[in-house]
């Protein structure tokens, strides 16, 4: 199977969330979230400010999609560092926090709790930072339909692995069965 | 296997991709890709799939088409192996959405992993449906997810009870199948398990009344014990959080018990103690806590009263409010808005605090504080505050003037004491940010100017200063001008003056100068230079001395390339000249404007509201006869416009066209002069942005539009004589119509029984054998339902039996049927038979009535079908 890590990112929603991690500097995602000094964002770089990930709990078509990614880019990156971590946006509440390069965003309704979601963005981060692999299965294991579904981070890093090994045993059988064949 | 379906690793396209330098460098790459991959799906090839699917994923992530592989993603998923299954699943949550059909096509898969024996593709599917499954899948797959609900893997049933939240959002309906399951999940020790389940109720408790009720009664013990134990438990590293054991349950409980509480004081009672635990109780020094302190303050804030946990509520707002953190102070202001329906007097405690929230340099935050400031205002502090925010105006951003100036403007519509007050701020207001003021906003300062008749003077005075400093703001030029134009000299002899005041010396000429000014400043608008137009008409008859001046300066204009200012300046510049006998009358001052007709506008109650769309059509309330007069000015401009070769005629015209309308209003013939130029101010003022009625040049335009557009009809009719206009308004006008449509006016005797219907009469449908008309009538008060009578006639020789109308009507109305008073219909139109509709318009305004019809009756014992469709009915119904 190939690496999905590669193309690390993604972005979330339901009814009321959305979730997207910005990017806009660094290549290097090893380092991008455990140093914490900011990657300077080199600006030739046609990738800076690119969405990595995206996530929709609700139903947006294509186009609206890359309408709302531009629209909060254009939102997010344009605050300053000491803002509060919160947008109003459509009525709906954009929670966004960067790290080193990275932004990670999600769209919550009016009356969700800002801080939790804060909360939660910080715990899927510390997930990528120990198990930097696959960022979508990480979330899967996280979020689903929008709301948080586990709180405790060895279980999500423990669904995962098992579910890594089973791809994992499942290549070591077809390797195996094709040496086999010839 | 083909060696060119295979193509290159992912991580190579990646990089590949990366490496472009320019966009149109990396459109090739990805063209060539997915060419690549177009071809190995339409070879079927297996070995690659995934990795295709892959690169399609991330092509699809820069922007790219991809919805040619979506069939892969289904292909994938069908695959019996775990790791096509898994990033098959990826792709389909990627790729599709709901409303795409080949998502209909996975139901099936779906069903069968969910019955899957290994836990992790039961968990893949769970996912993919919570994710995007659409109302039809959920009906399809609720039984499945039911089933998973009590399946003995804890990570299983958590991914079903989110699972089952996606099901009831999109079909609430099956809420009730997981009432008792959910129930059973809040007994969990797993948190996960808990943490979904606790959701899962909450949502069940907002989808359906029976759920809400049962959880009440059954559940809200447990969750406060549940609660208990979570905030006392011992340090817990699994779970932990700055400290705290798992913040999100402690959230997630006190949502659920939020909505438990809510209007059930008895539930409300058990669980108070709890909620003060948690507000006392929970660090505030780490992120994690204060989540935990604002949702507690938010189900104190909700549920049933307990003074004592409000008081400690509010005071953890206040420590909130006063903390450096700006995600602190935005949450506080957040839950300020909320608690002020609670006791806005505690809220009151922070105005000064707020006030300061509102100058933050962040925007969210300013924008909490303004419409917490907004909320906070009552009589007893408008004053102080409005100056507060009026001073900040001056040093606000350019991108929150806006908002705070509708702000602003609207506290002072809302709560002003007295005029002089109003009339004061506003014009603050205008000077600082005119050009942020919305045209209302303005509109309502010259109805309240116009109405205040002892601070005329004083207003005009207090503009002319301003206007000297703050000549860019649009709308305070606008106001400066029409008022000017109005109270002139007022302005010069210093009439009215108040105690307050400063004397200034102002001559005829320095208030010329100022609205030469206004209309020569090549950043005035169309809106600006025309009423500027105007208060030099209206100038040169108060000042005579200046006369000639004014001529000059109206002359200019002749040859503007926008139509209306040159109409405007070759008719003022005709006034000036050749009908100085009428003049004084004509520019008289306004009467003063009727209050109630503009908050009546403004609020769209009225039955007329102002067209956009044509722009030649003006609809006012009839009856009111100070603003009808605006169709016959139109009249009046374009007779003089266009009576360049008998310009004598065109002036005994003009009074003939006064005479005939002034006639029957004999009592208020000065006051329907005086109206004429003053309309068009009045037009401007209240047909907003249109270009004004004057702006068809040519007769024939105008009249065609009165033709489409009653009203203006409904109000000449209405002002000069009750006579009914329907065969003048709907036969073709030709050339030189004018004088036919007066001839119309008066001419026509008055129709008894056209009774107050302002509507004429349309022949809705015709054939060689039947026609029906329509008469319209509206009920007063309700400007959206309108009541028909149609009347059918028979044109043929034949008798017409069992005669029955049908009509259906697109969704934005109502229509209702009586029944009809015969369902013979006589032949040769010896009779007829009448059934009244009443339409209701739920578009009213926006859309035209429409309707289409069918109708059935008997020839001789056999069937006769017609159908139609009626598109002409008047507009404005």
């Amino acid at each position: 199977m190939d690496d999905l890590s590669l193309f690390s990112l993604f972005l979330f929603t339901n009814n009321t969330i959305y979730f997207s991690i910005f990017r806009p500097s660094c290549r290097n995602k090893s380092n991008l979230i455990k140093t914490k000094s900011l990657v300077s964002p080199s600006p030739q770089s046609q990738w800076q400010g690119k969405v990595r990930l995206t996530k929709w709990y609700s139903t947006y078509s294509q186009k609206e999609r890359s309408k709302v990614i531009r629209e909060l880019t254009g939102i997010i990156l344009s605050r300053g560092p000491k803002l509060c971590n919160f947008v109003e946006w459509r009525g709906l509440k954009v929670v966004y926090k960067r790290y080193a390069g990275l932004y990670f965003s999600m769209c919550i309704d009016q009356d969700d709790n800002e801080l939790e979601t804060l909360d939660i963005i910080h715990h899927y981060v510390e997930m990528l930072d120990r198990y930097f692999l696959n960022a979508y299965y990480i979330l899967d294991e996280l979020l689903l339909a929008g709301e948080l579904q586990e709180s405790s981070r060895r279980t999500i890093a423990r669904l995962v692995a098992a579910q890594d090994s089973l791809v994992e045993t499942a290549r070591e059988q077809a390797s195996l069965l094709g040496d086999l064949v010839k | 296997m083909n060696p060119f379906s295979s193509g290159t690793r992912l991580r190579d396209m990646i990089r590949a991709i990366r490496a472009c330098k320019t966009a149109a460098e990396e459109r090739g790459v990805v063209r060539k890709e997915c060419a690549a991959i177009r071809a190995a799906i339409n070879e079927n090839d297996n070995d690659y799939r995934h990795r295709n699917l892959a690169k399609l994923m991330f092509i699809h992530m820069l922007g790219y088409p991809t919805h040619f592989g979506q069939m892969e993603c289904l292909k994938l998923i069908a695959s019996s192996e775990f790791p096509e299954k898994r990033i098959g699943y990826l792709g389909l949550m990627l790729l599709l959405d709901e409303r795409q059909e080949v998502l209909m096509l996975v139901t099936n898969s779906l069903k069968q992993d969910l019955n899957h024996s290994n836990q992790y593709i039961v968990g893949l599917a769970l996912c993919a449906l919570g994710n995007i499954c659409s109302a039809e899948m959920a009906r399809d797959l609720a039984p499945e997810v039911e089933r998973l609900l009590q399946f003995r893997d804890p990570n299983t049933r958590k991914k079903a009870a989110l699972c089952a939240i996606r099901i009831i959002r999109k079909v609430p309906d099956l809420a009730e199948n997981f009432i008792n399951p959910a129930a059973a999940l809040l007994k969990e020790k797993h948190h996960g398990v808990l943490i979904t389940g606790v959701q899962l109720c909450t949502d069940l408790c907002k989808a359906s009344a029976d759920a809400l009720e049962y959880f009440r009664e059954k559940c809200t013990e447990g969750l406060v014990k549940t609660l208990k134990d979570v905030a006392n438990s011992p340090y817990a590293p699994e779970y932990d959080i700055a400290g705290i054991t798992d913040p999100f349950l402690h959230i997630r409980l006190l949502k659920l018990l939020r909505v438990l509480g809510q209007g059930d004081a008895d539930a409300s009672d058990l669980m108070n103690d709890i909620l003060a635990q948690v507000a006392t109780k929970t660090e505030s020094n780490k992120n994690a806590g204060n989540a935990i302190l604002y949702e507690c303050v938010e189900t104190i804030m909700s549920i049933e009263d307990n003074g004592g946990l409000r008081v400690l509520a509010i005071n953890i707002l206040g420590r909130f409010l006063s903390n450096r953190d700006n995600n602190i102070r935005y949450v506080a202001l957040n839950m300020l808005m909320k608690a002020i329906t609670v006791d806005a007097q505690a809220v009151q405690r922070h105005r000064a605090t707020i006030l300061e929230c509102v100058k933050d340099s962040d925007a969210s935050i300013r924008k909490r504080a303004l419409e917490l400031v907004y909320l906070l205002i009552n009589e007893s502090n408008v004053k102080p505050l409005t100056k507060e925010l009026i001073d900040y105006l001056e040093v606000s951003d350019q991108e929150f003037k806006g908002d705070l100036t509708a702000k602003i403007c609207s506290i002072i519509a809302k709560f002003s004491p007295e005029k002089i007050w109003y009339i004061d701020q506003m014009l603050k207001v205008l000077s600082e940010a005119g050009n942020f003021v919305k045209d209302e906003v303005w509109h309502a300062l010259i109805v309240v100017i116009s109405n205040a008749s002892d601070l005329h003077g004083y207003t005009v005075r207090a503009l002319y200063r301003a206007l000297q400093t703050s000549v860019e703001q649009e709308s305070l030029v606008r106001v400066a001008v029409w008022c000017i134009g109005e109270y002139g000299d007022m302005l010069i002899n210093n009439v009215g003056m108040l105690d307050i005041e400063d004397p200034i010396t102002v001559t005829e000429s320095d208030a010329v100068d100022i609205i030469e000014l206004a209309i020569k400043r090549h950043t005035s608008d169309l809106t600006t230079k025309a009423m500027s137009l105007i208060a030099l008409l209206k100038l040169s008859s108060r000042f005579p001395s200046c006369s000639e001046r004014i001529r000059d300066i109206i002359v200019q204009n002749r040859g503007n390339l926008v139509l209306e200012l040159q109409q405007r300046s070759i008719e003022f510049n005709s006034i000036i000249q050749k009908h100085q006998n009428i003049r004084s009358a004509l520019v008289e001052r306004m009467p003063v404007l009727d209050e109630a007709t503009f908050i009546g506008r403004r609020a769209g109650s009225m039955p007329a509201t102002v067209s956009t769309s044509n722009g030649a059509s003006l609809n006012l309330p009839n009856g009111v006869a100070k603003p009808s007069a605006a169709p016959l000015v139109d009249l009046l401009d374009l007779s003089l416009d266009d009576a360049p070769a008998p310009s004598s005629s065109g002036g005994d015209f003009l009074q003939d066209l006064l005479g005939v309308d002034l006639s029957p209003a004999s009592n208020q013939s000065g006051t329907n002069q005086a109206s004429k130029t003053g309309t068009d101010v009045l037009l401007d003022l209240l047909s907003i942005e249109t270009p004004p009625v004057q702006s068809s040049s040519s007769p024939p335009d105008v009249l065609s539009s009165i033709q489409d557009n009653k009203s203006p009809v409904a109000s000449l009719e209405e002002l000069a004589l009750p006579s009914s206009l329907s065969g003048q308004a709907t036969t073709p006008v030709g050339a030189a119509p004018m004088m036919d449509l007066l001839d119309g006016f008066v001419s026509n005797p008055p129709k008894p029984e056209n009774n107050g219907s302002v509507y004429p009469s349309v022949v809705a449908f015709e054939s060689s054998a039947l026609r029906i008309t329509f008469d319209f009538s509206k009920p007063p008060g309700n400007p959206q339902t309108t009541s028909v009578q149609a009347t059918f006639t028979n044109l043929s020789p034949n008798v017409y039996t069992d005669f029955i109308f049908q009509a259906a009507v697109p969704k934005f109305l109502q229509l209702h049927l009586d029944p009809a008073s015969s369902n013979t219909l006589p032949a040769t139109g010896n009779g007829s038979i009448t059934q009244n509709l009443r339409v209701t318009n739920s578009q009213h305004g926006k859309k035209s009535l429409v309707m289409r019809i069918r109708i059935a009756y008997k020839i001789n014992d056999k069937d006769v079908l017609e159908e139609g469709q009626i598109s002409n009915f008047p507009r404005g119904l």
